[in-house]
């Protein structure tokens, strides 16, 4: 339901920026304000707020939101231990007491009354009421609230409420571009510098078929992927078709055309 | 003359019966090809990544300079995959030159347009070879057969000569090299003047005594070249191509064989299109793609195929459904006064009298007749990125199976809310009473009917070209994608009428059909015949519908005109029944809707349908956003 990490590596988890973001984020940071974080899958978004929990010092705890997240699985609920009952914070609660960096992962996911649990901790009050124990948190200084979701395939009846979004600095992510997201993936996958320019340049056409049928264009990381096989020792052709091609579509046609792209690119 | 008629019926269906195996017979056993509609939108979509913008590839005939033009169907006996390449190669070949066109426009004069497209093939594939390194090789190949086919410079004239010289100099160079006779010319705007200039050159030099005729046609490479039929083998004049001198030597060829060939084959198209401007555009189009195949001696492969899919042509109408017999009106008449032993009695409203006929109309059911199944599928293909849009907007609506916590009454406990009650309990505070769980549907399932006029009017034609029922049978498929997609219970019905015992209702999909490919294959079968008895075929419609264990039922009714029989069911009488027949279905909780194709009388719509209860389309592609605004509505009221 949801994972709790802290960021308690020695080295800062790769990222590359693409503009200032880090500088916008920081900034939020220092003033207290809930940053959400917009774009594709597998642009780096969850990357970029495991950087920034390091490079703030700060510990991340994420929480991976669904249909059936209930605020009780956010804020804590009390637990029998033996003949006792024991209050078990939850991630929220928890942030918000240490100080954490809270990233819910594809907020809209989530119903819209859940997220009403949020509202009092997201503006300037930063404060927690939980009904159960009758406490009211205050927000230790170095709590930060960061969301993020996918505005490509978002529908009508999945979407914030206004109440919501409103509360958020929104930083808007794309896909890096090619020479920098061929670096992401030499970076990562230790591929040959060569590899790496001709995955990013098949990303790049593969995405023109956003409007051809194609739900969404690759993402940084499934080319990482597709670049760790390769690294390995499958044969790139081998590792494009089962690794980037078959993942992005079912359509016979489509996958013919990204075959014919990968047979003259890679 | 009942005999004839019985006897031509047979006739027609004795001939499909042999027909129809002999021509799969020779699908599955002829000469292995592969055509341009079996990779064309894998082409486009390859196209599209490549170059950012689309571009439509065509059969080179029919294609204009706008176009990707390519051969109908090439040999496929070394591999689909190896065919497939080769079309790719071609494919990639025109649109490297497409891609670099700018405002300019080529010259006039044929000399220089000939010099022009010299200069831009040669950048255009050094560019293409710079971007995919891989092509070099292919393309050096296609250069090289190119070259080979081409003839001796016999009865050339010296400026001919030249330029063939260039030409040949050109395909004997490697795509990523320029030979010394051709610049790097950096824009189509740069060759036209270097062409411009040449020819100048070239005619300063001959004296202006040397005619010149362009240089077509060519085989694969250069197909572009040939798209704009020119004269190969007119009479050459002292300006050099238009007014011109016999030549009798020149072009003795094959190639002059393939010129007027293709010259001919563009002659009888204009000639067939300007016959039957409403009809035979299809015919012509098939007509098309046959010739569009190379027939070049050096390319043996493609003439033995061609010539067997002339021979296939005439066998295609065998497949396309029987034609309604041609029964006079009064047959017509005669006929539907008597009702059918296995008719469904329904009532009618009569206008006039005020009443209503308890025996108005009979309904006739029958299951729809196949049709093929690569209609469904090239439509399909056609409108992927449509298909996908409706699946996409359609699968969030479908109803979900919903876990309710925390209710008084439930199916069983609710774990999590009676540890809390107990924990409530030791703690001191008051518990909750509500510790079940129920598990329910996220919303009303719904039953939807799609009841489809197929009426003799359906085959008026739209400003497009195509027929309302074309239109309608494109709706239908899109139709079936997106309620396939909402996984609610579904039926498609066509209905047309002959009198008030003809009415002809034809399921194409029941309630119960899980089977897509049967409908598809149905939709295309589908054909206009007789007239639009509405009234009956509603309330047939809606007691298919109550019928069905559900919480919601809709009616989709997609029609092309206000209703109207052979008989007395004509004005007021036809609307007023319909009308009678929808309000019933609505008292009995049945939604309708209509859906139809822009028409020049539309206002008996909201007479029959009410003011909010209908949505006039006028392309296929509005179809999801209607379809889903009617099927959100349903949902939400």
């Amino acid at each position: 339901m949801s994972s709790l990490r802290l960021a308690d590596r020695a080295d800062a988890p790769y990222y590359l920026p693409l503009g200032n973001e880090i500088d916008l984020f920081r900034a939020c940071h220092e003033q207290r304000l809930p940053v959400m974080l917009k774009g594709p899958t597998g642009c780096g978004k969850t990357r970029f707020v495991e950087h920034m929990a390091h490079l703030l010092g700060r510990p991340l705890i994420t929480v991976a939101c669904h249909d059936d997240l209930s605020a009780s699985d956010l804020t804590g609920r009390f637990l029998i231990q033996g003949n006792d009952t024991v209050w078990a914070d939850g991630p929220l609660t928890t942030a918000v007491r240490t100080g954490a960096i809270c990233y819910l992962d594809e907020v809209v996911e989530s119903r819209q009354d859940t997220l009403v649990v949020i509202h009092p901790v997201t503006d300037d009050r930063r404060i927690l009421p939980i009904e159960k124990t009758g406490e009211l948190l205050t927000a230790a200084p170095g709590f930060q609230l960061v969301v993020s979701y996918n505005p490509g395939y978002q529908h009508a009846l999945k979407d914030l409420k206004p109440s919501t979004r409103q509360r958020f600095v929104a930083l808007e992510f794309e896909f890096p571009a090619p020479a920098r997201e061929a670096e992401i993936i030499e970076h990562e996958s230790g591929v040959p510098r060569a590899t790496a320019r001709a995955l990013a340049e098949l990303a790049v056409q593969i995405r023109r078929l956003r409007d051809q049928g194609l739900a969404e264009g690759p993402g940084t990381r499934l080319l990482v992927s597709v670049g760790r096989l390769i690294a390995r020792g499958i044969p790139a052709h081998e590792a494009c078709r089962t690794a980037l091609a078959a993942p992005l579509t079912d359509d016979p046609d489509l996958l013919a055309a990204i075959d014919d792209l990968v047979t003259q690119t890679v | 003359m009942r005999l004839s008629r019985y006897l031509r019926n047979r006739a027609i269906r004795l001939t499909r019966r042999v027909a129809s195996p002999m021509h799969r017979w020779r699908l599955a056993h002829g000469p292995r090809l592969l055509t341009l509609g079996q990779v064309r939108r894998r082409l486009e979509l390859l196209l599209v990544a490549m170059y950012g913008t689309p571009m439509a590839v065509r059969s080179v005939v029919t294609s204009t300079a706008d176009d990707i033009g390519l051969p109908a169907q090439l040999d496929a006996s070394a591999g689909p995959e190896e065919a497939a390449a080769r079309y790719r190669l071609l494919a990639l070949a025109q649109a490297a030159r497409l891609a670099r066109r700018d405002a300019s426009t080529p010259p006039d004069d044929l000399l220089a347009r000939d010099l022009h497209r010299l200069a831009e093939s040669a950048a255009a594939e050094r560019e293409l070879v710079e971007r995919v390194p891989s092509l070099a090789a292919p393309l050096a190949v296609l250069r090289f057969n190119e070259l080979a086919g081409r003839n001796k410079r016999i009865g050339l004239t010296r400026t001919e000569r030249r330029v063939e010289a260039m030409l040949a100099a050109l395909l004997a160079s490697p795509p990523d090299q320029l030979p010394s006779s051709i610049p790097l010319c950096g824009t189509p705007s740069d060759s036209c003047a270097w062409a411009e200039a040449t020819a100048e050159k070239i005619r300063r030099e001959s004296g202006g005594r040397s005619p010149y005729r362009p240089r077509n046609p060519m085989s694969y490479w250069g197909l572009a070249w040939s798209r704009v039929a020119e004269p190969t083998d007119e009479p050459l004049g002292p300006s050099g191509g238009r007014g011109a001198a016999p030549d009798p030597s020149a072009q003795s060829s094959a190639r002059d064989d393939d010129a007027a060939r293709q010259t001919r084959t563009d002659d009888a198209s204009d000639e067939a299109s300007q016959d039957d401007p409403g009809g035979a555009s299809e015919a012509s189009d098939a007509v098309d793609e046959q010739s569009a195949t190379i027939t070049r001696s050096s390319s043996a492969e493609a003439s033995p195929a061609a010539d067997d899919e002339r021979e296939h042509a005439p066998s295609a109408p065998a497949d396309a459904p029987e034609a309604p017999p041609e029964l006079t009106l009064d047959e017509q008449r005669r006929g539907a006064q008597r009702p059918p032993a296995e008719g469904i009695a329904y009532p009618e409203w009569d206008e006039y009298g005020h009443r209503l006929h308890e025996h108005g109309a009979t309904v006739t059911c029958a299951i729809g007749e196949e049709g093929d199944d690569a209609w469904a599928a090239e439509v399909l293909r056609e409108h992927a990125p449509l298909v996908r849009q409706v699946r996409d907007r359609f699968a969030p609506l479908r109803a979900r199976r919903l876990r309710l916590r925390r209710q008084r009454v439930g199916d069983e406990l609710d774990l999590e809310a009676c540890v809390a009650a107990l924990t409530d309990r030791r703690i001191g505070v008051a518990p909750s009473d509500r510790l079940y769980q129920v598990v329910r549907s996220s919303r009303h399932t719904m039953a939807i009917l799609l009841l489809v006029d197929t009426s003799g009017s359906t085959a008026t034609k739209l400003d497009d070209g195509r027929t309302v029922l074309d239109v309608e049978r494109m709706t239908l498929l899109l139709a079936g994608e997106a309620l396939a997609t909402l996984g609610d219970p579904y039926a498609m019905l066509s209905f047309s009428g002959a009198g008030r015992h003809g009415v002809q209702v034809c399921t194409i999909k029941d309630f119960a059909e899980r089977d897509l490919a049967s409908a598809r294959r149905r939709i295309a079968a589908l054909a206009p015949r007789d007239n639009t008895r509405l009234g009956a075929a509603v309330r047939h419609a809606t007691a298919m519908l109550n019928a069905q264990p559900v919480q919601r039922r809709v009616l989709l009714v997609l029609s092309d005109g206000q209703p109207n029989d052979v008989d007395w069911y004509q004005g007021a009488y036809a609307v007023e029944d319909s009308r009678r027949a929808l309000l019933d279905a609505r008292t009995s909780g049945v939604h309708t809707f209509c859906l139809t194709v822009e028409q020049e009388e539309m206002d008996y719509l909201p007479h029959l349908f009410g003011p909010t209860g209908y949505r006039v389309l006028s392309r296929p592609e509005q179809l999801p956003a209607a379809l889903l605004g009617v099927v959100v509505g349903m949902i939400r009221s």
